[in-house]
């Protein structure tokens, strides 16, 4: 299992299918931002698709390759703001989230939104080892080997991810 | 879902539920065929010393294609007889007031190593910041790392009079441009800031160096201060005499992905106002080089701000940007579509100071702070138009809607856009700004009024564009959003 830094690495020294292993690693957590911010499954595609070719142009200017993951989500929220704020003509984000998703089998019910939502509240390094561990499907050792941390240190922020999502959701709502 | 699922269950529900869409992955891929069309047009209009001098600013290290040029420092402490008689805020200050500004270093490559799993060995590196005449030379240092080979391109870049050199140590070439007088005084302003971010990181972190320890040097005592970018992974530690106020040695240290701290780059040489021997800004390629051109032939370099992007028959291209002192942004930006029959003038026909953006083919609507996690908006208004070159540029002021980011806080804006086309072009622009600092009304008359002069063919700025004028206009949309 390649890290990310090393994945990096070798599509900036020209292995463009490295790429291709980051877009794989990373589909299902990228759509998930973009669909917490959109609320439409295949806006959250077209959304996904675009921050995956922006992190390539910009791979460059990427300092730290082992912070890809964070920096990628990062640009895909903001691109999936950019695309609410134009397809809502300026509303209010709050306004649009959690929002009513769509997937090419039906919609997610309430609870999924609100644990999705909640799981993008959570801090970047419990986020993302939480959506390659559930959403993307890894071992939580590949989760480490991927994000170049200790499987004792992944272990620890899935526990406390789980924690800090089970307290959000058990808040009632106001 | 129910109540007695555990929070694991729910969460590989929900993964389930979020699917996987196998057309992405190709999508990508082949989309990325075209942004790599889109990128090589970049770099291809480009020369490649404008290259060295934007990625001197991208402070990293550790990817392939990396840049690097020399920065120097000199730290100086505060007191009153009892404390050291300089302090380290003071050292922006003096730096400014010099002369000339020499040093020398090496720059490591930590995290790095060669395909047969040895160092790799270090880099001498050299630079002189004339203030006095604004003129530089430095090194400039390339690192592409690929899976099979290590490759280090040295080189370095000297400008003096309406000259600029570009000689490439690894292929024994040397390259001629021609600059103004406002670009070769931009580059030496962005020389000295650049050795400021290699020596602190950041001017704003200075207030967070302390001292670390004392060490005898040649005779001359130093404190060691040190402070550490944890951001950036970056820790600084500077030797300073107390009693001279001189430097003896610059260290920075970066944070590697085992967690250990590994020497980036040291400057062992840093002279303030020394004699600057004849050689160091002469224009003439050194015996051995073989030069791509003359100083007769030399290609005139416009002001831009290091690439310009292109698809098919659009084009944008921001030429510069400044940050003013209430966190608004000044950017000067072309755009065009070459297939549009309209005349560029229409686009600016009535439009007058604080008047919304003209509707340019690729338009910068507003900005985005990178690596910053606040939500602001920037909100775009027209300041003026310039011509050059058969080019409209348009100059444009983004007021921030909310407190903007410090500078330590951020590292540059993105740009944000739309099209203005009948059509939704396949383009993803991934585009940022610097925003050279304004602090004050000189500062502005300085480089702001003096782009606008440069990208002018009378050689005149807007006469009713002033800084009070720009920053009052910025007041005022602000007290609108209040409204």
């Amino acid at each position: 299992m390649q890290t990310d830094a090393e994945l990096v690495n070798a599509v900036l020294g020209g292995d463009k299918q490295a790429f291709e292993v980051l877009v794989k690693r990373y589909e299902r957590p990228v759509r998930a931002i973009a669909l917490n911010v959109l609320g439409d499954y295949h806006l959250a595609s077209d959304v996904s698709q675009d921050a995956f070719v922006t992190a390539y142009e910009n791979l460059p200017g990427l300092r730290k390759p082992v912070v890809f993951g964070p920096w990628l989500m990062k640009i895909t929220r903001r691109r999936a703001i950019d695309w609410a704020r134009r397809k809502r003509d300026e509303a209010p984000l709050e306004s649009v989230v959690p929002p009513t998703i769509h997937n090419p089998d039906g919609q997610l019910d309430e609870g999924k939104q609100w644990l999705l939502a909640a799981v993008t509240k959570l801090p970047e390094s419990e986020r993302q080892v939480v959506m390659l561990r559930y959403f993307a499907g890894h071992s939580v050792k590949d989760v480490a080997e991927i994000l170049s941390r200790g499987v004792g240190t992944v272990t620890k922020q899935l526990s406390r991810a789980h924690i800090r999502l089970r307290s959000i959701l058990e808040r009632p709502e106001k | 879902m129910t109540d007695k699922e555990t929070i694991e269950e729910k969460l590989k529900k929900l993964g389930q539920a979020i699917g996987s869409d196998d057309s992405l992955v190709k999508n990508v891929m082949s989309r990325i065929d075209t942004a790599t069309f889109c990128e090589s047009n970049r770099i291809n209009n480009k020369l490649l010393v404008r290259r060295i001098i934007m990625n001197r600013f991208t402070k990293l290290a550790a990817a392939a294609a990396v840049i690097i040029a020399i920065g120097t420092g000199i730290l100086y402490l505060t007191g009153d007889g009892t404390t050291p008689a300089y302090g380290i805020t003071d050292v922006p200050e003096l730096f400014n007031k010099a002369r000339v500004i020499h040093t020398q270093g090496r720059l490591y490559f930590p995290g790095h190593k060669m395909p047969d799993g040895q160092e790799i060995p270090p880099v001498e590196m050299e630079q002189w910041i004339d203030l006095e005449n604004s003129r530089v030379r430095f090194t400039g240092v390339g690192l592409s790392v690929g899976p099979n080979e290590v490759r280090i391109n040295l080189g370095e870049t000297v400008s003096d009079g309406q000259y600029k050199m570009y000689l490439s140590h690894t292929d024994k070439s040397a390259v001629f441009f021609r600059i103004s007088d406002y670009i070769r005084m931009l580059e030496t302003h962005y020389s000295l800031n650049q050795m400021f971010g290699q020596m602190f990181g950041d001017v704003e972190m200075l207030d967070s160096f302390v001292k670390a320890g004392q060490e005898e040097i040649n005779g001359v005592e130093y404190e060691i201060w040190q402070a550490e970018d944890v951001e950036h992974r970056q820790r600084y530690r500077y030797w300073l005499s107390s009693s001279t106020g001189e430097s003896g040695r610059v260290e920075a240290w970066a944070k590697l992905d085992d967690g250990q701290w590994g020497l980036h780059y040291e400057y062992y040489r840093i002279d303030r106002n020394v004699e600057v021997p004849e050689w160091v800004f002469t224009i003439n390629a050194p015996e051995g080089y073989a030069s791509k051109n003359t100083k007769e032939t030399a290609t005139p370099l416009e002001l831009d701000d290091g690439s310009s992007v292109h698809c098919g028959s659009l084009t944008l291209d921001p030429r510069i940007s400044f940050t003013l002192s209430d966190g608004s942004v000044v950017v000067g930006w072309y755009s065009v579509d070459r297939q549009s029959t309209m005349p560029q003038e229409q686009l600016f026909e009535g439009l007058e100071f604080g008047a919304s953006l003209p509707k340019l083919p690729v338009e910068i609507y507003s900005l985005k702070p990178i690596g910053w996690s606040g939500d602001i908006a920037y909100i775009g208004r027209h300041l003026a138009c310039t011509h050059t070159r058969e080019k409209f540029i348009e100059w444009s002021l983004y007021v921030p809607d909310g407190l903007p980011p410090k500078r330590s806080e951020m590292r540059g804006y993105e740009v944000l856009y739309r099209f203005n086309l009948e059509y939704e072009p396949k383009w993803i622009i991934g585009y940022t700004l610097d925003g050279l600092l304004i602090e004050t009304a000189e500062d502005f008359d300085k480089w702001v009024l003096g782009a606008m002069a440069e990208l002018s063919d009378d050689g005149k700025a807007p006469e009713d564009v002033t800084y009070e004028k720009v920053l009052r206009l910025a007041e005022q949309i602000r007290e609108s959003l209040v409204e």
